[in-house]
């Protein structure tokens, strides 16, 4: 079981402790510079240069790097626009702007897809990857260039940190705040683009967002803060990756749905911890508790109950209720025949699947409530129903309707089921089937229809004139007309025996 | 006071809903029938059966997933002045029924003769067996993916010479007389003249429906004569395949492949680890060296499993005109045979 999960799970989960590595370092710094979104709209800038690559003439598969330098350079651009669009005394809020740059982009992304032969699916894909399909090239590839960032930042750390903690303070010391802006962007927009490439936009929001807040919930040094984000980012995301592999749900939205629970637990502890009257925070936690239980405990009364009558399913107006109707009956071996009477209104169905489906059900059940309804059937406009037809007339009929199915016969198109017809008839005792088939073997357009009757013919009567299906219904006439003349002499005289099924004069 | 306002406001908002259908020229000026298809197989069969009496545009890109299409204002154009608008439904094309209803055309709303469901009378595969929310609500009306199988095309074609002559009565000699003729050749491109002349097409359909075809060449000592794409088939028959989603469960039946696994657990849905792992398991066990996915899917999860076992990912289109190889419906189901041979 550990030895399966490992080999199955083992890039995933380097991948978490990967993405875990950089996005809670940046996670901080973009709760600390409030651009909660910005990875979003960054990621759909990546997205629209991948977009412009691909209409300017590059192939999403082929031409991979070109494409990802388009996300880059267009990524660049949005680093740009967000360096330059930070003002030192807000009057319009930074988020305001990374909100507009996201629609617009997206709107963008969506106006040049509509005129891209391969349309907005493989965008879609290249935008939100999925942490499952993650191979081990990527993560050695993305884990070096995590690592040159993290080395980046961390050799101009001082810098990073105070143009994020303290704008006004890195103008003061002379530290240009437009330029160390940009590079953040810049590394940011690269981080972004790979890590939505391998983990989907809504995992990689989660990974910056979730730990950072945690860490900034209990610790206020940033050693302190990064080992916090760290653990939690590392371990709740193995976690959810446990969990999904166990209870086979979604691995992405496993680990999001697992960092919110633990982000819920430090919320209602760092509550606890602050309460200035411990055991009342206690208590009003366990209150909230039960009173969110017990709101979803209600509603779960209003749970809708599945229809499953079948019987009452046979007269749903939708078409699949009723074939799931007929299913669920023909699956229930232990129903009475007058249960089954139900499905005798099916036989006359608009639809012909479902006309078909109740005629087998006829057959094999041999209902014989449902004859009146089958000959009525060897008249349907559907021959798959009307070749059944006559089988079930076969084997539910008796003498009596004989008449009938001559008649139908006379009318029938198809050859096959005009034999099935006057075999019917045979089986039942009348001889007049027996013309039919000679008719059939004289003027039958395939071959082996003609060799078909012939055969049954053959089972119904001794007779040993000679017969070649192959020869042309045009130029068969002489070998019919022993037949027909043998038919003339002795239709009068035929006398059935029911036990061997042979007619005789 | 008041019911002669409210009066008055019903009848601006009736003149409002019908005026663009009583805008529209019946016809195009030269005197053809409009058609607006969904996707571009059914305007190749609408102009197979329509002929000079028609003039067909399809609305879906073939590159496109045909269950998601973007709206534009040009499909809303073409569709309010649609004489007659084909579509496959089963809910294939989720789109649809805003169109229609947004067109304002009301030769084309649910229950005119002048919207032709081209899967009318044909017996879907995979209806929900059991009443499970679980399932329920993925295919409802059973896999929309029906023209796959060449023996629902016959069907398709007759519903869609059907709609034609309903609302073009004086070209119904026409339509039949076409319907006839791309029968036969349907017929003869899937059986084998041979076989058609030994048999007919009508039994020959009905025992390919009930899967006893085989059984039946068999006993009438015919399997020699079968021609067409079922002989091609012969070659692919009993082959596993794996299919990204669950698009070729006719096409697999007709022609006797078997899809051992889908990598789409459920439709539309991300699949789980434990799927993941259960299709490369699958293909490991089973032997299946084929994953056939579509043109139009992101091929990270295939090119993913390919590589895990050693497998052959195969890009297919499904649509016709979706690659140069399938300008026809006819090459396009000669062109999926080709690309499954080994």
């Amino acid at each position: 079981m550990i030895e399966e999960f490992l080999r199955t799970m083992t890039y995933p989960m380097l991948a978490c402790l990967l993405l875990a590595g950089i996005h809670v370092y940046l996670g901080i710094h973009v709760l600390a510079r409030k651009v909660i979104f910005v990875d979003l709209a960054l990621a759909q800038i990546a997205a629209l240069g991948a977009v412009y690559g691909v209409l300017l003439g590059y192939d999403l598969d082929a031409d991979q790097w070109s494409i990802k330098l388009f996300s880059l350079l267009f990524a660049s651009v949005g680093a740009v626009i967000f360096s330059l669009t930070r003002m030192r005394h807000e009057r319009v809020p930074q988020e305001a702007i990374i909100g507009i740059t996201y629609a617009v982009a997206l709107a963008t992304t969506i106006l040049m897809t509509a005129r891209l032969a391969h349309g907005a699916e493989q965008v879609e894909t290249l935008l939100a990857g999925s942490i499952l399909w993650v191979r081990g090239s990527t993560i050695v590839a993305t884990a070096a260039l995590y690592a040159a960032i993290g080395i980046f930042h961390y050799r101009f750390r001082r810098n990073f940190l105070l143009i994020s903690h303290d704008p006004l303070r890195a103008e003061a010391e002379g530290v240009s705040v437009r330029l160390w802006d940009f590079l953040f962007y810049f590394t940011f927009g690269f981080v972004v683009t790979s890590s939505v490439a391998i983990a989907g936009v809504l995992l990689v929001f989660c990974f910056l967002v979730i730990p950072a807040v945690i860490a900034v919930l209990f610790a206020d040094r940033l050693s302190v803060r990064l080992a916090i984000g760290w653990v939690v980012g590392a371990l709740v995301s193995l976690l959810g990756v446990i969990i999904s592999y166990t209870s086979d749900l979604p691995s992405g939205p496993t680990i999001v749905v697992c960092f919110a629970l633990f982000l819920i637990a430090s919320g209602i502890l760092w509550y606890v911890l602050h309460a200035a009257d411990r055991a009342v925070a206690v208590l009003r936690v366990a209150a909230g508790g039960v009173a969110f239980a017990a709101f979803f405990g209600l509603t779960l009364l209003f749970e809708k109950a599945p229809d499953r009558d079948a019987v009452k399913l046979l007269a749903s107006p939708l078409k699949n209720e009723r074939l799931l109707g007929l299913h669920m009956l023909a699956a229930d071996s232990s129903l009475a025949p007058t249960a089954l009477e139900k499905i005798l209104p099916l036989l006359n169905d608009a639809e012909a699947e479902v006309r078909g489906q109740a005629l087998r059900l006829v057959i094999d059940r041999r209902l014989a409530a449902a004859l009146p309804q089958v000959l009525a059937l060897l008249d349907d406009p559907q021959d798959l129903v009307r070749e059944d037809a006559a089988r079930a007339a076969k084997i539910l009929g008796h003498a009596g309707i004989t008449p009938q199915l001559l008649a139908a016969a006379e009318r029938e198109e198809d050859e096959y089921i005009r034999v099935e017809l006057a075999e019917a008839a045979l089986e039942l005792g009348d001889p007049h089937g027996l013309i039919v088939l000679i008719e059939v073997m004289d003027n039958g357009e395939a071959t082996d229809i003609r060799k078909d009757a012939h055969e049954h013919l053959s089972a119904h009567l001794n007779l040993d004139f000679p017969f070649h299906a192959e020869i042309a219904a045009a130029a068969n006439d002489s070998e019919i007309r022993p037949f027909r003349e043998w038919w003339e002499k002795h239709h009068h005289e035929l006398k059935w025996n029911p036990r061997t099924k042979i007619f005789s004069p | 006071m008041k019911e002669a306002l409210l009066y008055r406001a019903v009848i601006v908002l009736a003149a409002l809903v019908a005026s663009p259908a009583a805008a529209a020229v019946p016809g195009a000026p030269d005197g053809k029938l409009r058609v607006v298809t969904t996707l571009s197989v059914l305007k190749d069969l609408a102009e197979e059966i329509g002929g000079e009496r028609v003039e067909v545009q399809a609305l879906a890109d073939p590159h496109e997933d045909p269950h998601f299409v973007q709206p534009r204002p040009t499909l809303m154009k073409r569709a309010r002045e649609a004489d007659a608008f084909i579509e496959i439904g089963l809910q294939l094309e989720l789109w649809t029924e805003n169109l229609i209803a947004g067109s304002g055309n009301l030769k084309i709303q649910k229950g005119q003769p002048g919207l032709i469901i081209a899967s009318t009378n044909i017996a879907t595969l995979e209806l929900p067996q059991t009443l499970s929310r679980e399932w329920g609500d993925v295919h409802p009306y059973g896999n929309p993916h029906i023209w796959l199988d060449p023996l629902n095309v016959k069907q398709m074609v007759e519903n869609i010479a059907n709609g034609f002559k309903a609302i073009d009565p004086a070209g119904a000699p026409y339509y039949d007389s076409r319907l006839a003729a791309y029968t036969q050749r349907l017929d003869e491109a899937l059986f084998g003249a041979e076989l058609l002349r030994e048999v007919g097409s009508g039994k020959l359909t009905r025992l390919a429906r009930q899967g006893k075809l085989d059984e039946f060449l068999a006993s009438r000592h015919l399997a020699a004569k079968l021609g067409g794409w079922l002989k091609q088939a012969q070659a692919v028959r009993g082959k596993k395949i794996v299919s990204y989603h669950k698009t070729w469960i006719y096409f697999a039946q007709r022609f006797g492949l078997t899809v051992a696994i889908e990598i789409e657990e459920k439709p539309g849905i991300e699949p789980s680890a434990r799927h993941r792992d259960r299709v490369i398991e699958v293909m490991k066990a089973q032997g299946v060296k084929t994953i056939l996915i579509e043109n139009f899917y992101s091929r990270a999860a295939a090119d993913y499993i390919a590589e895990q076992t050693g497998g052959r990912v195969v890009v297919v289109p499904i649509d016709v005109g979706a690659s140069a190889a399938a300008p026809t419906y006819f090459r396009l189901i000669d062109h999926l045979l080709a690309s499954l041979q080994p």
